[in-house]
């Protein structure tokens, strides 16, 4: 079958959008990875800086070309990238999430059987909805404070994590609502 | 089947099931030891656990399903 350019266009926006049905709070996760590349960067800011200072007083154009390989190597380090990722599988069960690092990759793992967040009739179901996002929203809590990338690890106990993580994702939750309620009831977004 | 060996072929394994045949071939008697021979074998670290399920043995084969996919996922790194 040809498909006119119109069709497939849209074909690839709804393939777009099913997928992006399957993520939750999204944006957080995304904002998280800034966070992180954020700290990263002011980081090796200083050393780079010290590089720089060094390169004012070279004069051979081959020392310098080094020198500027270097920092161009700090800057580009694949390994000091940090990726979140989100998986859904069958051997979670309903409710139940983990997420792990391993390397420069955070893993949240969901149960499959909450991936697709509509009813067999293609109406969203969105207490199951508010279960995954609240689930994400927690997972996203132990990244943030627990993980030791943006925020000096504490000796807390495994309670007390949870807690703080349950805390974190209603208010993540909350702000994401609030923002929602000012965009939707805006007459503005109707045009968006 | 040598350690490098099983190493090498949980890596390349498009998804878990497959990385857990792998290690299904060693004959582990519980999920608790296939974690242990993981730790043991690859780098990772457990941030978050929300678990509302009641047995230990349902518990550890959500962690050992999930390291597998944390471990399986770094390896797309660039």
């Amino acid at each position: 079958m040809i498909l006119s350019t119109e069709e497939y266009i849209q074909r690839s926006a709804t393939k777009v959008n099913n997928v992006s049905e399957k993520y939750q709070l999204i944006h957080a996760t995304f904002a998280i990875e800034k966070l992180i590349e954020n700290k990263r960067k002011e980081s090796i800011q200083e050393e780079i800086a010290g590089i720089r200072e060094r390169m004012d007083a070279v004069t051979d154009m081959d020392v310098l070309r080094s020198m500027s390989e270097q920092i161009r190597k700090i800057k580009t380090d694949p390994g000091s990238k940090i990726r979140i990722v989100v998986d859904y599988l069958s051997a979670i069960e309903a409710d139940n999430a983990r997420t792990i690092r391993s390397k420069n990759t955070f893993c949240i793992c969901l149960p499959a059987s909450m991936e697709n967040v509509r009813n067999a009739d293609g109406k969203i179901d969105f207490e199951r909805m508010s279960r995954l996002r609240q689930l994400m929203a927690h997972e996203l809590g132990h990244i943030v404070l627990h993980s030791g990338v943006l925020c000096p690890c504490e000796t807390l106990s495994e309670e007390e994590k949870e807690r703080e993580a349950d805390f974190f994702a209603d208010t993540l939750i909350n702000l994401r609502k609030k923002r929602n309620g000012e965009i939707y009831s805006d007459e503005h977004f109707k045009d968006i | 089947m040598n350690r490098e060996k099983i190493k090498m072929l949980i890596l390349l394994s498009n998804n878990v099931e497959e990385a857990d045949a792998v290690l299904n071939r060693k004959g582990f008697a519980s999920v608790k030891e296939k974690i242990v021979y993981l730790e043991g074998m690859f780098d990772f670290t457990i941030i978050g656990r929300q678990d509302k399920v009641l047995s230990e043995e349902a518990s550890d084969r959500m962690d050992y399903y999930a390291i597998l996919s944390a471990i399986l996922n770094s390896e797309w790194e660039g």
